[in-house]
């Protein structure tokens, strides 16, 4: 029911979280590798758009010295721009091989492309324990939740690609079919990354408002019960 | 409330909270609130909205038109937490200038960025909202985060913005507002009204500070009501954004 107020929001929260997760995984993963680090940081000031079709999801790659930020918005020009379907586009991002041309990936790219490259390449060597990581960064039921999505979605993309390396034309057909369900997926798992978020305060929270009416009533019991001057509007 | 507010700038008294104090009183009384509160501040930030505001935050950034090179002042900034980003986005050819009134908000700001290694192109200053001290057209962007509310003159804080920026530049203003459901609404006030203060007596053992901060809140002008008083500053293009049900709203304007 509380979560009906967030309805009318403008602001997208789920993406806008979902961002931020990811941002704060790849910087943390980044802190622990000197290495691919520096070479974030020789790409600093670029900026990498990411058109996503289907779902219709548009985000930035925003590259400084030390670190990646993802945005929902970004105002200036992008030094490169990928558009394609999330199955195309996840695809670019994982599968490691070396591409001389992005021709025949599904995904259109626009700008520089040795920026791309450059960013492959560090995606290839940034080795993410997906499930630890966040588990550091939200507390370990959520974290095995998202872990929980990430497989599945791993085998997907895995099984995707099986799909995708087997003929063209059955390619885009699978992508077709696949890609909404994929919407699906990530719009369920933001949906209980938040529940699951949400919960944890609130019970964080009423533990904390337990401990004060504990203490409250104490307090009373040892002194004058009566003195109690609160009022009772709510 | 509309009333309150131009009272506000009209009267020889002013409000702390909900008690009516001698306007030069006011200063001091934040003052106080925040020195009291600073150590203790991002942690209560964290309990006060469950963390949210680091989405609230995380969308005036996405608004702020932020890139490489820019200048930017974060006033009434305190810990710093949008300066941090900002001083990615604008790279080593661009400046973000992290400002506070209080200078122990100022110094944990500090601590904190020197720490996380963010010293090369942020800078402090020490400053008032009300009189900023930098030169006309200076500043590509202004942010001023949940601090609006603690300005004595706001029309005087919105014009002294409206001054240092560039033609073409904006401000942002993030501030508690009017939730737009009267459910939420209550469900608010019971939060802001009698928890808040409690988790503040709890975590920073001063309910008094907290007491008022949610009273601040309450005296805050409204979504249409800060719309127009930026209008007034000289600011064009208006708009605000409601967040969490209109806890928070996110207001933007351009200098023209
Ligand atoms: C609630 S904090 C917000 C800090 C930070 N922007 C954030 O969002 O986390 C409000 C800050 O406003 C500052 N402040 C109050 N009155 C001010 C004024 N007239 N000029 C500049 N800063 C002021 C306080 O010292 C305090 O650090």
């Amino acid at each position: 029911m509380i979560f009906d107020f967030f309805s009318d929001n403008p602001i997208n929260t789920v993406k806008t979280s979902a961002l931020m997760t990811v941002e704060s995984v790849i910087n943390k993963a980044l802190e622990y590798d000197p290495a691919t680090q520096n070479a974030v940081g020789e790409l600093a000031g670029k900026v990498l758009a990411i058109e996503c079709t289907l779902p219709p999801l548009t985000f930035y790659a925003v590259h400084s010295e030390t670190d990646i930020s993802l945005l929902g918005q970004y105002e200036g020009e992008a030094d490169t721009t990928l558009r394609g379907s999330s199955l195309s586009l996840a695809t670019l991002a994982i599968d490691g091989q070396d591409r001389v041309s992005f021709f025949d990936t599904g995904v259109e790219v626009r700008g520089d492309h040795d920026l791309l490259r450059q960013i492959r390449k560090i995606l290839k060597n940034l080795d993410i324990d997906w499930e630890a990581a966040l588990s550091q960064l939200i507390g370990d039921v959520p974290a095995h939740l998202i872990g929980e999505s990430l497989r599945t979605s791993a085998k997907w993309q895995k099984d995707a690609m099986e799909r995708a390396s087997s003929a063209a034309a059955e390619f885009s057909q699978e992508e077709v079919r696949l890609t909404p369900s994929k919407n699906e997926v990530e719009h369920f798992n933001g949906e209980v990354k938040h529940l699951a978020n949400d919960v944890d305060r609130l019970a964080a929270r009423i533990n904390k408002l337990n401990v004060i009416l504990d203490k409250k009533s104490q307090d009373q019991a040892g002194s004058n019960t009566s003195s109690n001057k609160n009022n009772d509007a709510s | 409330m509309a009333d309150n507010n131009t009272a506000m700038t009209n009267d020889k008294t002013t409000h702390f909270g909900f008690k009516t104090v001698p306007v030069e009183e006011k200063a001091s009384r934040v003052a106080d609130v925040f020195h009291s509160v600073a150590g203790k501040y991002d942690l209560m930030n964290d309990l006060m909205s469950g963390g949210i505001h680091r989405l609230w935050k995380r969308y005036t950034i996405e608004l702020s038109g932020a890139r490489t090179g820019h200048r930017i002042l974060d006033i009434a900034g305190g810990t710093g937490d949008l300066t941090a980003k900002f001083s990615k986005l604008v790279g080593p050819t661009g400046e973000v200038v992290l400002a506070d009134i209080n200078d122990s908000m100022l110094k944990v700001g500090r601590d904190k960025l020197v720490d996380k290694g963010y010293a090369s192109n942020v800078r402090y200053a020490q400053a008032d909202a009300q009189y900023l001290p930098f030169p006309d057209n200076t500043f590509d962007c202004i942010t001023i985060a949940f601090g609006l509310r603690n300005v004595t003159d706001k029309d005087l804080a919105l014009r002294s913005m409206n001054r240092i920026l560039k033609p073409g530049g904006r401000l942002l203003v993030l501030e508690f507002s009017k939730p737009t459901n009267g459910m939420l609404e209550k469900a608010y006030d019971f939060y802001s009204f009698s928890l808040l203060p409690k988790i503040g007596g709890l975590v920073a053992n001063d309910t008094e500070s907290y007491q008022y901060l949610a009273e601040s809140i309450r005296m805050h002008p409204d979504q249409e009501t800060l719309k127009e008083m930026m209008n007034e500053a000289g600011f064009v293009n208006t708009e605000y954004h409601n967040m969490t049900g209109g806890i928070v709203a996110l207001h933007r304007g351009f200098k023209p």
